[in-house]
């Protein structure tokens, strides 16, 4: 059974399905509150020539809300179970790949080697809901993260408000939730079993979090899987539905692309590196103060490219395996596969070189305890 | 000939639908029927009346009467006087009393030279009176965070400060006023401030969905022709905004060096 | 009757109801909300409605304002 798109998400008023056209493109070039409607326009195929205009306005507006700095932060696979049948996903549970979770001693040892590395910002991930990696896990785990970083974020699986109060007090500052794909019939194909099917209980995960009071959500689609004009459009969706009711609370906004991993999953949209830029340019444009992350899905010259213009926040020296920075070869596939290897200190030898400065501490753990202590 | 400028949307408040994006305060005029001559003359179906404590008003004194009589009008109550919350909940209660509406104004301003309203006793007061079921439309300082706190508590719109009462600095909020914009869930109503009907015209092509002017009608040289501005003004702006303003010019000279030169052409 | 209306001493020489009251003061059928003892008096208890000796009554009425 299809789900069907609640009204505050449908962006059927925004695509009269008349094609844009150079007017159109400019016209939202110079709008002063640019909506869905300009930023379908600014992804057609008429807004391909304005793509230096558009580096440009992304660059301007880049520096202005975000100056000229790249936070960093590093993924950290706790585990790959997962019980979902994600066609796409590298995890998926017809995989045969080797399944473990990072036992809190390892789970300490990676999380020492990322602080080695320099950061001060994790983000701790897992597949769907299992009982090898839970719960409680998952809140052993941000309890152990937290005690070493000022922010920890979690990409996990969709959550009950009162689950996400309590990673908040444990001392997880922001969820990351992709739907991956906001079209629900694509969404019902390509999650073919498992909890991830659920596409409502997922896209309300959001609204959840920033209720149990995170501070920061993450949002995304997954490039490839549907028409990423029409996902594009619905993420803008999400995002101002988002920040009209939950005004406390950030959101940042992430496009990872489908690349070669295990399993061999083709993209039925498939995505290129000019419509991704492209669309990082228009999504700064349109909602200039809202983070956009890149992952090092990309390749180095790409990724060195977009680090400010529009761009204001990237993972480095990631693995995508479950652990994978203790040095040891790790025993289990990535989700993805790692396009830029490149070490922390290239990272920012190459930022720098761009006039970029690396933060890799946005904030202070000592603002996060206190309420976490019950101190205000 | 019957001008599209005149032809307006309609905008619903508090579960009620009004087609004017004009509203009316009663104040400052020099005659009972200089005002009701500039209130028909606005078209608005909104007007603010104050409450006082007082006996008998010489019929020549007597502002109300004839409003009341009055078809398509709402006559919403303002707080004004109140010093805090419990003061406007007070006036709020016995306006309802006397108006029928549940329309209130929350108006609370401590300080009587600059009138600006509390937004501390103005939250207070909106909460109660929301919980209690008036149509709260609170005149606010023009500030985002507060606009996203009235809404979260229950208020029906949001009427923000374009300047100073009686200033005549029209928009001066203009930056807090888009920001409001940009999220709001209710209806967000400029008020107090504007002087010309060219800045109400404004107000509207940004985005407002309505305006409240008092001074500048009963303050300008001919209230009842002014007041008839007001409405072609507020009608003008409605209709730019929906069709959307010509885009804005210049800022696209193209560098030497591209800054999507990186950009590979075939997928790597 | 002495009455206290509007914070002011006042004697009342038709305190039979508030009603009568209100038609003393030349207020009649205009519009009024009556707070007889921090208690409001609608329009239809204003007949039946007795006053008694040291009563407190406020009348507020619509003034023009913005």
């Amino acid at each position: 059974m299809t789900p069907q798109m609640p009204a505050w998400l449908d962006p059927s008023p925004w695509l009269d399905g008349r094609a844009s056209t150079h007017a159109d493109v400019e016209r939202a070039l110079g709008c002063d509150e640019p909506g869905p409607r300009e930023l379908a326009a600014l992804l057609s195929p008429a807004a391909h020539p304005f793509i230096e205009i558009m580096a440009q306005r992304a660059r301007a507006l880049t520096q202005r809300h975000f100056g000229r700095t790249i936070s960093l932060y590093a993924p950290l696979y706790l585990a790959n179970h997962c019980t979902s049948g994600c066609a796409y996903c590298g995890f998926a549970s017809d995989r045969t790949q080797p399944r473990r979770r990072l036992e809190p001693p390892e789970a300490e040892k990676e999380l020492a080697m990322l602080k080695e590395m320099g950061f001060e910002e994790v983000l701790l991930l897992t597949g769907e809901r299992t009982s090898h990696a839970g719960f409680d896990y998952l809140l052993e785990c941000v309890s152990l993260a937290a005690q070493r970083f000022h922010a920890v974020g979690i990409e996990a699986f969709p959550m009950t408000t009162r689950e996400y109060g309590l990673l908040a007090e444990a001392g997880c500052s922001g969820v990351t939730v992709y739907q991956e794909t906001y079209d629900p019939r694509q969404y019902d194909r390509l999650h073919r079993w498992g909890p991830k099917k659920d596409y409502l209980g997922r896209l309300e995960a959001p609204a959840r979090a920033m209720e149990a009071g995170m501070r920061t959500v993450g949002l995304g689609v997954l490039l490839g899987l549907s028409d990423p004009g029409f996902d594009a459009v619905c993420l803008m969706r999400h995002a101002g539905h988002l920040q009209r009711i939950h005004w406390k609370s950030g959101i940042t906004l992430s496009f990872p692309r489908l690349r070669p991993q295990e399993g061999n999953f083709t993209a039925l949209f498939p995505v290129d590196e000019a419509w991704l830029a492209r669309l990082v340019f228009a999504f700064r444009i349109v909602l200039p103060d809202v983070p956009l992350l890149l992952s090092t899905r990309e390749r180095p010259e790409f990724r060195d490219g977009m680090a400010g213009l529009g761009i204001s926040k990237m993972s480095a020296g990631s693995r995508t395996t479950v652990g994978g920075y203790g040095g040891a070869e790790p025993t289990t596939e990535g989700q993805f596969q790692v396009s830029d290897k490149r070490s922390v200190p290239e990272i920012c030898a190459m930022l720098r070189n761009r006039g970029l400065e690396p933060v890799f501490k946005n904030w202070d753990s000592a603002f996060r305890d206190a309420s976490v202590r019950g101190h205000d | 000939m019957e001008r599209q400028g005149k032809v307006q949307d309609a905008w619903i408040v508090g579960g009620h639908t009004f087609s004017s994006r004009l509203l009316m305060g009663t104040g400052k005029y020099q005659d009972a029927e200089t005002m009701v001559g500039a209130v028909l003359a606005s078209g608005a179906q909104i007007v603010t009346v104050a409450l006082r404590r007082m006996g008998r008003i010489p019929q020549e004194d007597d502002m109300l009467g004839p409003l009341g009589e009055m078809k398509g009008i709402t006559l919403m109550p303002n707080t004004s006087g109140a010093r805090n919350a419990t003061e406007a909940i007070r006036a709020a209660r016995l306006g309802r009393e006397l108006c029928g509406s549940p329309f209130v104004k929350v108006e609370i301003h401590p300080n009587p030279h600059h009138l600006m309203p509390d937004p501390i006793e103005t939250f207070e007061a909106a909460k109660v009176l929301a919980a209690e079921g008036f149509v709260v439309m609170p005149y606010m300082p023009a500030d985002p965070v507060l606009a996203k706190r009235l809404e979260d508590v229950g208020c029906a719109s949001l009427m923000p400060l374009g300047s100073a009462i009686g200033s005549g600095h029209g928009l001066a909020t203009a930056e807090m006023l888009r920001l409001i914009l940009r999220h709001a869930r209710i209806p967000v109503i400029v008020d107090a401030g504007l002087r010309s009907p060219s800045e109400a015209a404004a107000a509207l092509e940004m985005g407002c969905d309505a305006v409240l002017v008092n001074s500048a009608v009963a303050a300008s040289g001919d209230p009842i022709a002014m007041a008839a501005a007001f409405a072609q003004a507020v009608g003008a702006g409605r209709v730019a905004h929906r069709a959307g303003l010509m885009p804005r010019g210049g800022g696209t000279a193209l560098a030497t060096s591209p800054l999507t030169a990186f950009l590979s052409v075939e997928d790597a | 009757m002495n009455l206290v209306v509007n914070g002011e001493a006042y004697v009342a020489k038709q305190p039979e109801s508030v009603a009568a009251l209100l038609e003393e003061m030349g207020i009649g059928g205009r519009p009024v909300v009556v707070v007889l003892n921090d208690e409001v008096v609608p329009p239809s208890s204003r007949i039946a409605c007795r006053l008694r000796e040291g009563d407190c009554v406020e009348l507020f009425r619509l003034v023009g304002g913005g």
